[in-house]
């Protein structure tokens, strides 16, 4: 049985008649890298915040590392790392100091793990700067940095590579994935970016005007974006038979009217029709079809902006 | 608790407000003194005594009540507009606990703020006006009752200022909120007994120079009262509270 970092339970948050979030319920496996997206407003940070507990749900439940009510989901907040829509930061501290007060407030004595957070997320040159100075893209790194503080087995991080470079978005993507894969570390993450959060994200999330509308692993969005050949034919039977015969392949499917949908040959048309003719099999129509990442994500938020 | 605490203190001794305040403060009062002894009326009356000499150190800082709702102010609406209130929260510590150690964090402010103002007082004091008549165990005794009293009265302020914070959130608002306390409500009120009792402005030896064991009772146990009843009413407030 998998075991869940996260589940919660019809979890609502209600701001007077307007409604945050509604009867969500969420499922974070451990190790999951977990993709939240929504268009703006329509609940990700909500939900982020009751789950760190800095919000009440109006109804609902959360269990956090299997174990629900208040007092253990105390317990369980201590074993989270989280940046919430951005880094909280002491302007006027160094970097150092910033990891060193996170430090104390974890009860971490040993100095030297912040040197080495530090290291791991490429600001161990940062000397004695204050952070008001620091670029958009070194907060973030900080703000990941004060979140690994502590070994957290549960990252949760809202929109983290907002502000990075291409080249920070890359190094973040690759860290996320190395946290992940050899710390075992279960990661929440929200973004913009949709092409960004598909390279590392193993499930998603999908929520629109405060509702959960789906989840699915990477493997089912796979499916669910591939492209493919649609055909519209005289004789789906032949032609089914001409392509196992000829292409050898099985990777595509009958549909009602004559409906066939080939998932690869992608590049072959010309040679499927010309096949398909030369056994007597006539063609009424082929298009290439399928969505894109975004254009799949966009449909299931309603269509227009995303995330 | 103790790593909140431990955290709380880190961010105090760093704090560029509450420096500000304690150096402003001890050279306010040093001013203050040497402006006194320029008056030749005021030598007369504040020299001769030690009795004179220790009111005096509590006397003179009157304005530590804007010290205190400058640097808890900062301290706390810092906090909410950084969003690093989040931290403690986000990682599981009972709200609750937050807040007390936000209130034994300023209260210790407040009180090192008056220390620093009794010390400068009484350094400059000496330099001006040398030391008057012999230090007893009786003026000891009042020196420490004194201390006691007011340290007191500014941890009850400062649960007020703190309180404020804590429901108003940005630093404009909670400044207004907390000069309104300290000099209009007092001037609005303040002509009434129960009006300066409530205002805690009674424990101030100024307006009581020779405080009798009943007004003392009667003043503690307002201040503890005022203190009680805003820690519970921020602490409730915190606990409720959305934080963004």
């Amino acid at each position: 049985m998998a075991e869940y970092i996260l589940q919660t339970f019809g979890l609502t948050k209600q701001y007077g008649n307007y409604t945050a979030v509604n009867n969500v319920n969420m499922k974070i496996k451990k190790g999951d890298i977990y993709g939240f997206i929504g268009r703006n407003g329509a609940g990700k940070t909500t939900m982020i915040r009751m789950i760190t507990g800095l919000v009440t749900p109006t109804k609902g439940e959360i269990e956090l590392f299997s174990r629900k009510g208040e007092k253990n989901m105390n317990a369980g907040l201590n074993r989270i790392g989280s940046i919430i829509e951005h880094p909280a930061l002491y302007p006027d501290f160094t970097g150092y100091e910033n990891m060193e007060l996170r430090g104390k407030l974890l009860g971490i004595p040993d100095k030297k793990m912040i040197g080495s957070i530090l290291e791991v997320v490429g600001l161990n040159d940062i000397g004695k700067k204050k952070v008001k100075h620091f670029s958009l893209g070194m907060r973030q790194r900080l703000g990941l940095a004060l979140a690994l503080l502590g070994n957290p087995d549960f990252l949760v991080l809202d929109e983290p590579i907002n502000g990075l470079d291409p080249e920070g978005i890359v190094e973040m993507r690759k860290l996320l994935k190395k946290l992940n894969e050899e710390q075992g570390i279960t990661i929440l993450i929200s973004s913009h970016i949709l092409g960004e959060l598909s390279k590392m994200a193993t499930r998603y999330g999908v929520i629109n005007n405060g509702t959960l509308v789906e989840e699915f692993t990477d493997q089912e969005l796979k499916l669910k974006c591939r492209k493919y050949l649609s055909l519209r034919v005289s004789d789906s039977a032949r032609a089914s038979m001409v392509l196992e015969d000829v292409f050898k392949t099985a990777n595509y499917e009958v549909m009602p009217d004559n409906v066939i949908l080939v998932y690869d040959l992608l590049n072959m048309s010309g040679e499927i029709c010309l096949e398909l003719a030369k056994n007597n099999v006539k063609i009424y129509s082929i298009e290439s079809k399928g969505d894109d990442l975004e254009e799949y994500f966009m449909k299931l938020m309603g269509g227009g902006h995303y995330a | 608790m103790l790593n909140l605490l431990r955290s709380d203190f880190y961010k105090l001794k760093r704090s560029k407000t509450f420096l500000t305040c304690l150096g402003i403060l001890a050279l306010v009062v040093a001013y203050i003194i040497i402006d006194f002894s320029s008056s030749a009326y005021t030598k007369e009356q504040l020299s001769p005594s030690t009795f004179h000499w220790i009111y005096m150190l509590f006397q003179v800082p009157y304005f530590i009540p804007v010290c205190q709702a400058l640097f808890i102010t900062m301290l706390i609406t810092n906090e909410y507009s950084t969003g690093t209130i989040k931290d403690s929260v986000s990682l599981g510590f009972s709200r609750m606990k937050i807040y007390l150690s936000k209130l034994i964090t300023v209260s210790v402010g407040s009180i090192l703020i008056m220390i620093v103002s009794i010390f400068s007082i009484g350094i400059t004091s000496i330099f001006v006006f040398g030391i008057y008549g012999a230090f007893s165990m009786v003026d000891l005794l009042l020196l420490v009752r004194m201390f006691l009293i007011q340290a007191l009265l500014y941890t009850a302020y400062g649960s007020i200022f703190l309180m404020i914070a804590f429901l108003i959130k940005n630093i404009g608002g909670t400044m207004a909120f907390s000069i309104f306390f300290i000099l209009i409500l007092g001037s609005i009120i303040g002509n009434s007994s129960w009006g300066r009792i409530l205002l805690l402005m009674d424990f101030s030896p100024t307006s009581i120079p020779h405080p009798q064991a009943v007004d003392i009772g009667i003043t503690t146990a307002v201040a503890l009262s005022n203190l009680v009843i805003c820690s519970g009413i921020g602490g409730f407030i915190f606990k409720k509270q959305d934080i963004k």
